[in-house]
């Protein structure tokens, strides 16, 4: 298993955590933990929201950056860690123990 | 013999003719005018007022050109992710958090938004009853089919299927956007799961047809009518489900279930007008275990079948309800697709799984939950609606409607795990939320004042404030429900999970 996988799967085995996606710069998956159909749709959609955050607070403040974006929704938790080249999506449930 | 014959002088008086007076004389009509007058409109518009297709782009996952820089990046955001998902587990920021996104007014009650009435061709008809509602995929146009319960020998009734689109009725009571005669009655509905034109039904007589409502001419695009193949009693389930095969017009096969005890998976070619059996399989009195067999009987006796669910989280996992009132899990996984014809065994290898502990009299209908994947409720003659889990053969609770009329349908809520709402032989509908009591429904609504039975109820699974009801009288009702009815609180799916939970723990003492 390669150091990326074993991060990974790190991450994946904190309680609630539902999956773990690596997206490149164009928005592609690279690495996911979770089935095709729900990584396509996290990375596509999800990528598009962290730009845009990204832009906002760049507008806001042209010497500020987003370093981080958490989004709570009823059943989880998306957070999102944003890069230069790369995007981590981490789904995470938190009532669920 | 010859004599000298005299005869007499005969004048005749000349007649003159005179020349005749002419004279010269003329008429004309007045010019037939003409003139050209264009009345064609110059301006074209079109407005189509279905929905697209929604065609999900399989972007594929792309190859990790730099894996040492994703390792870097990953290392980088570790220790920070960790912290978060740490932090979490703690956390109690949102526990009461709860906001209303969608426009609803919080102290609204459930009632009425249309009342849809059916009206009879003839007036010496009396009303027909609904006897199946399905929602588009938009959740725009609900679907009704109308029939009769009683029959006694063949159904010599003519029914309707009628639609309306809810977006486009201002007025409350309209008249319907499509209208169908179909001959014989129709006992259940099913629209396609993403096209929003397609709707299939099953009838008394055992044909299935599929309806294509875009069409302009003939709605009816496929029907079993020709084939020597099919139900022999009325279809009393149809269902959509995913066929596996990657092409995109093949995407979904027709499951039907007949009074006859047959379940067939039909595979449709819309463009070929072709329904093709795939896979047939009959219930039988040996799938029932012998210990909870009521009655004796031999056992290649057909069970018919009056109402199938299936699992919203695995499509292959069917929960049956007969006639008998014996309830089976079946599972499709494993089953063969491969064309049938007359001559093909009738019986392949049973997919029961598991029977339930039986109801006396017939089941009218079986919801799986949408939040648990083992819970499932029936309903029948006894007035009672059962919750089971699909690992236990005796229901995990059973709720005793306060009145001993029959319950011909209920349903699952498919946003709050703890509601399902069920439809009487005396005309109410009966909400419960389980989260809130087990006993007590949280409001009763009688759909009409004849009493009528409500044979069918349906949720809509885009509006979540939406219900549509059918009753005896033919009438379909859209209700609106309260805003607590249809938005999930925090930790309520906990309730449904403690309940499973608690009734297994029970279960393996006993």
């Amino acid at each position: 298993m390669s150091e990326v996988e074993e991060t990974m799967r790190r991450i994946q085995s904190h309680p609630g955590v539902v999956g773990v996606i690596i997206v490149n710069a164009e928005g592609i998956p690279i690495r996911t933990t979770l089935d095709n159909s729900a990584t396509t749709q996290y990375a596509a959609l999800i990528q598009q929201l962290s730009s845009k955050a990204r832009s906002a607070v760049r507008d806001i403040d042209p010497q500020n950056d987003l370093c981080f974006l958490r989004i709570r929704t009823l059943k989880h938790e998306i957070m999102v860690a944003p890069d230069k080249e790369y995007l981590l999506i981490v789904v995470q449930n938190p009532s669920e123990t | 013999m010859f004599s000298d014959a005299e005869t007499q002088v005969v004048d005749i008086i000349s007649r003159w003719l005179y020349s005749k007076s002419k004279d010269d004389n003329s008429t004309q009509t007045a010019n037939i005018l003409i003139t050209s007058q264009g009345c064609n409109s110059t301006e074209l518009a079109e407005v189509p007022c279905q929905t697209d297709e929604t065609i999900v782009e399989d972007k594929e996952m792309a190859e990790d050109s730099n894996p040492s820089a994703t390792l870097e990046f990953l290392l980088r955001v570790e220790p920070e992710i960790t912290k978060i998902l740490k932090q979490n587990l703690l956390s109690h920021a949102f526990d009461s958090c709860s906001l209303s996104w969608d426009n609803i007014t919080p102290d609204k009650k459930t009632g009425p938004l249309f009342t849809l009435k059916h009206k009879p061709p003839s007036d010496s008809e009396t009303d027909m009853p609904v006897t199946a509602l399905t929602w588009s995929a938009t959740g725009s146009v609900i679907a009704a089919g109308y029939g009769h319960f009683n029959h006694i020998d063949l159904c010599w009734h003519k029914s309707s299927l009628l639609t309306w689109n809810l977006d486009r009725h201002a007025s409350k009571a309209a008249d319907p956007d499509t209208s169908l005669l179909v001959d014989n009655c129709i006992m259940s509905l099913a629209f396609h799961p993403e096209r929003a034109v397609i709707l299939t039904g099953g009838v008394f007589n055992g044909n299935i047809i599929v309806w294509d409502l875009g069409r302009e001419d003939e709605h009816a695009v496929v029907s079993t009518f020709l084939l020597q193949f099919g139900h022999t009693d009325p279809v009393n389930q149809i269902q959509w489900i995913k066929s596996g095969n990657k092409s995109r017009l093949k995407q979904y096969n027709i499951l039907s279930f007949g009074g006859d005890g047959r379940i067939i998976i039909w595979e449709v070619e819309l463009v070929k007008k072709s329904i093709v059996p795939m896979f047939q399989c009959r219930l039988v009195t040996s799938c029932i275990p012998k210990n909870i067999r009521v009655k004796k009987g031999r056992a290649q006796d057909a069970l018919g079948i009056s109402y199938a669910g299936l699992s919203h989280d695995d499509s292959k996992i069917l929960i049956v309800g007969t006639e008998g009132g014996n309830v089976f899990k079946c599972s499709l996984h494993g089953i063969v697709l491969k064309e049938r014809t007359l001559l093909d065994k009738v019986i392949e290898d049973s997919i029961v799984n598991l029977a339930f502990k039986p109801i006396i009299g017939p089941i009218y209908s079986v919801s799986c939950s949408y939040f648990h994947r083992n819970i499932f409720l029936t309903c029948g003659t006894d007035a009672a609606v059962s919750i089971y889990s699909m690992l236990d053969i005796n229901p995990i609770m059973m709720i005793h409607t306060n009145s001993h009329h029959y319950l011909f349908c209920a349903e699952w809520s498919p946003f709050r795990p703890g509601v399902f709402i069920c439809g009487s032989g005396s005309g109410e509908i009966l909400i419960y939320d389980i989260c809130h009591s087990r006993h007590v429904p949280v409001d009763t609504i009688l759909t009409n004042i004849e009493k009528r039975p409500v044979y069918t109820v349906k949720f809509n699974e885009k509006r979540r404030q939406l219900v549509a009801s059918g009753d005896g009288t033919g009438t379909v009702v859209i209700w609106e429900l309260s805003s607590e009815l249809c938005n999930q609180k925090q930790n309520e799916l906990k309730v449904l999970e403690r309940l499973h939970a608690n009734a297994r723990d029970v279960s393996h003492i006993v």
